[in-house]
Formats: C-alpha cells, sequence, structure tokens
C-alpha cells in the first residue's frame, strides 16, 4: 500500500518544463496568426478567381452564342438564297417543259406526252 | 422488334428511292460547263432556310409553307460554251432509277429536235412525294430532284414572286373546279 502510494505522489510531483519551452511557445503562437492570415488570403484570392473566372465565362458564353447565331444566321441566309435559286430553276424547268409540250401540240408532234 | 426493324428499312428505302443519284459524270460536266449550279438543300438546310422565310410577306409565306415538309432539294444545272459538250449517256443513269418498278411516274415527256422535257413524279396515294425535272437543250442541262411531300399548286403559287417564273400547274382537284365553274 505505502509502495503504491509512493508511485502515485511520485506520478503527481510538479515537474519544471524544459529549458526554452516557453520561448518555443510563444514563438509557435507568434506564428500561428501569420499563417491563418495566409489561409485567409488564400481563402479569399481562392473567391476572387473563381468570381473573375465565372464572369469571364459568362462574357466568353455570351460572345460564343452571338457568334453562333451570326454563323446560323449567315448559314439561314445563303440556305435562303439557294432555296430561291433552286425555286426559281425549278419553276423555270417546268415552264420549259410544258412551253415544250404546248410548241409541239400545236405543231401536231407525236413526241409530246403530258399525262 | 423485327417489326420495327422492316419499318425502319422501308421507311429508309421510300426515303431513299425518292432521292435520285447524281450520276459521276456530273462533276466532269461542271468542269466543263461555262456556268455550273449545284444546289444541295437537306432537311436541315432547308429548315434553317424556311426561318429566313418571312411568313408576313405573301411570297415568302408560301415558299414556307411549300418547304415546311419538304426533305431534300437537289440541282444540279449546266450551261456550256458549245453544243454536244454532254451526251445521253450522261443522264441514262438517272433515267434509269426513274423506272415504274421505283415508284416514279413519267407525266410529261416533250421532244422536239435536241430538246427533250422530262417531268416525274412519285406518288404515295393521291400525294406527291418526290418530283424530278430534266431539262435538256443543245447547250444546257439541268436535273431538279425534290424530295418529300410537294403541292403542285403552292408550287405554281410562287410564280410571280422572289424572281420565280409563273408557271401553271393544274392539279387534278383544281381542273375539275375550273370545269365545275364552267
Amino acid at each position: 500500500m505505502k509502495r503504491m502510494e509512493d508511485e502515485l505522489r511520485q506520478a503527481l510531483q510538479r515537474h519544471s518544463p524544459p529549458e526554452g519551452f516557453a520561448d518555443r511557445l510563444l514563438a509557435k503562437a507568434a506564428r500561428r496568426p501569420a499563417r491563418a492570415e495566409g489561409r485567409r488570403n488564400r481563402r479569399a484570392f481562392g473567391w476572387y478567381a473563381w468570381r473573375w473566372a465565372s464572369v469571364a465565362a459568362v462574357v466568353l458564353a455570351m460572345i460564343a452564342g452571338v457568334r453562333y447565331q451570326r454563323i446560323e444566321a449567315a448559314r439561314g441566309m445563303a440556305a435562303k438564297e439557294q432555296l430561291v435559286l433552286a425555286l426559281r430553276i425549278t419553276a423555270a424547268e417546268l415552264q420549259f417543259a410544258q412551253e415544250k409540250v404546248l410548241e409541239i401540240g400545236r405543231e401536231g408532234h407525236p413526241s409530246a406526252v403530258a399525262h | 422488334m423485327k417489326i420495327v426493324v422492316v419499318c425502319i428499312v422501308l421507311a429508309l428505302s421510300t426515303a431513299l428511292a425518292q432521292e435520285i443519284e447524281f450520276p459521276p459524270s456530273f462533276q466532269k460536266l461542271a468542269e466543263k460547263a461555262v456556268e455550273s449550279v449545284d444546289v444541295t438543300l437537306d432537311g436541315a438546310m432547308l429548315k434553317a432556310a424556311s426561318k429566313f422565310l418571312s411568313e408576313k410577306k405573301t411570297e415568302e409565306g408560301e415558299a414556307k409553307k411549300l418547304v415546311s415538309g419538304l426533305k431534300a432539294i437537289r440541282v444540279r444545272s449546266f450551261k456550256f460554251a458549245q453544243e454536244a459538250e454532254y451526251s445521253e449517256a450522261d443522264v441514262a443513269p438517272i433515267r434509269s432509277q426513274l423506272s415504274s418498278s421505283s415508284g416514279w411516274s413519267r407525266v410529261v415527256s416533250a421532244k422536239s429536235g435536241r430538246e427533250n422535257a422530262g417531268v416525274y413524279l412519285r406518288k404515295e396515294g393521291d400525294a406527291v412525294v418526290g418530283l424530278l425535272v430534266l431539262a435538256m437543250e443543245p447547250k444546257e442541262l439541268t436535273v431538279v430532284n425534290i424530295v418529300g411531300p410537294i403541292d403542285l399548286d403552292q408550287l405554281s403559287n410562287l410564280g410571280g414572286s422572289l424572281g420565280i417564273p409563273r408557271v401553271s400547274i393544274k392539279s387534278k382537284e383544281k381542273d375539275q373546279k375550273e370545269k365545275d365553274d364552267e
């Protein structure tokens, strides 16, 4: 029992910290705010970077959208012109066929067939 | 499943049958020609074009209506400096695709001298789903192929506007109506 008491007393005895402990602790404490500030700065920079990146993405998307619309409009206009040309040629050739039939019909030529 | 596959194959073959394949010799004719027109408008291009046709303008509205159901418009036209720059052999591959077994029927055929014009239709029931115009002149050759449901009345209504010449195409219904009016 006595031995156990001695051991307990020894374990709970006050020990003085190793030499330079207080200085090291103070130095560490002094470093910590700088690191936290650095982290805060990095976080803020990240936030700004993301904000600018998203703004840039929106602007780029708008530019791309306008460009796409312009390209589509140019393609549509070119297609319209081609369509009108195609319809013009179709009508002209149908007219040509019709004229041939009428012409041959007037001449009483046998090689005109209109079904 | 088999029925779906058969339906798809049938739909594809019908669409392909309406579309005439232009012979490779046309490439050479384009090189020889002094003027050549090569228009190929597929469904997407026709859709894009019709977006720019205003419904408010009567003539463009008519064209928009005509184009709305079409699947393709293809035109090849060659103008030569001299006669006999092309031969019947150049158009023979087209004629061979226009057999009645492939669903095409000749509605107009006119030949005088070296001038030859033919109009072919492909019908499904009473509806015209394909049109081919083949016009041969001594110095000119033109082939027009329209794929999809075509209203011939609408086509004739377009005449006189958008620089399109007037053509009087009479459909059976229109013909009958005129007879009834008389």
